[in-house]
């Protein structure tokens, strides 16, 4: 794998907003769509990440079943009063999208960094716009993407077990609400009726014991881009649980043992010393002189520390999700894939848990966070 | 690997016209008495004059007082009491990631 630098196409900016990604500079007026490069990989090397993310996903499925089997949801910070409907929905297999794996590769060894497997975004910009970019720029090369077809299956196939519409919910960022949007795009596509709405208009009539929308219809399936442990900790958290024999929420609430940073050390526990896996423990950082220190629920790199030489280097361990509930995960340092001071991170996306395609995104430091740049690839 | 086909976006490019500036549209609610004109929420709200008002939910209006709504859904007050704002308030971080 390698970085190649290339001149990005006049007018790119207008060109991506108008395929839809919105947000391609940043508020400081660095791109967040950076297509000044691109990172070339060989057909070998796309083989490994897409064995990787399958070989992952088996490791992941054998974790969550020890967690249940071994009871081990207190242990990860995982509200107690969610037990019962994790359990539930784990054995009975609701509907599930999607998830994305952040890993490590620099060429030689993939390594699993972490899990998102609740509310993953970054999608509008991995499954469309390096498509189109490749299309237009290097039109005889390939890519790692079929994330759009498969998405568009996927909704196809659970047409017989959606109650239409499927409402679409976010309530953050114009990231959050692209990717939401996105995704209403490729359930339309796979013959859904949609009805977007923010988490915080979804309403609750309690004389009937069911969320309603604006319009005070029945929501009886839902795609959430808001996650779990919000949810729980909020006013209607306990009518969610509740009501989930009468709705599908997806991703479904099973995914709070896999978007939980206490994977990591599981999965390091269940395989150690597996190629694909770092040292990872929730007591601390036992033997590791350089690691990251994770809270056990975060995104976008919030509350992340990298420690080297046993000494905090980078990151803002202050602003500690309030979820975390002060517990950590200590994970290894890996080694990224780097050049001219950018740091590379892949991502690589499952749609109903198969291998679907990548993203790239780029840091000057070594944690990811909300402003780390979006670089397209190919292979050759 | 390689896509064998185009990426059709339709709703996608057609939202990020709107995307400055999006929200939801609230509900409108209108108090109203037994002549479908409208009356201040008190009157719903008061049980003891409850008998006479109620509460229409979506419908046409200017919205003031002695104003008729043309359609909506007239509920009693104890059927249509649906709450919101249970949702969405965050973390103080981004919910995707």
């Amino acid at each position: 794998m390698r970085r190649i630098g290339i001149a990005p196409r006049q007018r790119w900016n207008e060109t991506v907003a108008r395929q839809g990604l919105t947000i391609h500079t940043c508020a400081d007026g660095m791109p967040y769509w950076d297509e000044s490069a691109y990172w070339e990989f060989s057909s070998n090397e796309i083989d490994r990440i897409v064995a990787a993310t399958a070989e992952i996903q088996k490791l992941a499925r054998a974790a969550g079943a020890h967690i249940l089997d071994h009871n081990r949801l207190e242990e990860m910070s995982i509200p107690t009063v969610a037990a019962a409907r994790i359990r539930e929905t784990w054995n009975s297999e609701p509907p599930a999208l999607y998830g994305r794996l952040d890993l490590a590769f620099d060429g030689r060894q993939i390594k699993l960094l972490e899990y998102n497997a609740d509310t993953p975004t970054g999608l509008v910009e991995a499954a469309v716009i390096q498509w189109y970019w490749l299309e237009e720029c290097f039109p005889k090369e390939d890519q790692f993407n079929s994330l759009h077809e498969k998405l568009v299956d996927k909704w196809k196939d659970l047409l017989p077990y959606l109650k239409q519409p499927v409402y679409f919910g976010h309530d953050g960022s114009e990231e959050d609400f692209l990717t939401v949007n996105y995704l209403r795009d490729t359930a339309q596509q796979g013959g859904h009726k949609t009805v977007p709405i923010a988490m915080h208009s979804v309403g609750w009539e309690d004389a009937k014991a069911r969320f309603v929308d604006l319009e005070r219809r029945p929501i009886e399936s839902f795609f959430k881009l808001y996650p779990w442990e919000w949810l729980l900790g909020e006013q209607f958290g306990p009518h969610a649980l509740e009501t989930m024999d009468k709705m599908n929420w997806m991703e479904p609430i099973w995914k709070m043992m896999w978007s939980n940073k206490a994977l990591l050390a599981i999965l390091w526990e269940l395989n150690p010393n597996h190629e694909l896996l770092l040292p990872a423990y929730l007591d601390g950082p036992r033997s590791l002189k350089d690691y990251v220190r994770k809270p056990l629920f975060g995104r976008e790199g919030a509350g992340v520390t990298v420690f080297r030489n046993w000494v905090a280097e980078e990151g803002d361990g202050d602003s500690e999700p309030k979820a975390s509930d002060g517990k950590f995960v200590f994970q290894k340092l890996a080694p990224l894939a780097a050049d001219g001071g950018n740091t590379a991170v892949i991502g690589s996306w499952l749609i109903d848990g198969e291998p679907a395609g990548m993203g790239i995104r780029e840091s000057s430091g070594t944690i990811t966070t909300n402003t780390s740049r979006f670089v397209p690839h190919l292979f050759r | 690997m390689r896509k064998s086909r185009e990426v059709p976006l339709t709703l996608l490019a057609a939202l990020t016209q709107f995307v400055t500036g999006r929200r939801d549209v609230p509900e409108s609610r209108y108090c109203v008495d037994e002549a479908g004109k409208i009356v201040p929420d008190f009157n719903c709200e008061n049980s003891t004059l409850g008998m006479s008002y109620h509460y229409v939910y979506g419908g046409s209006s200017d919205g003031n007082i002695g104003d008729v709504v043309v359609g909506g859904n007239a509920t009693s007050k104890r059927e249509s009491e649906v709450s919101r704002g249970g949702f969405g308030f965050g973390s103080g971080g981004s919910a995707g990631g």
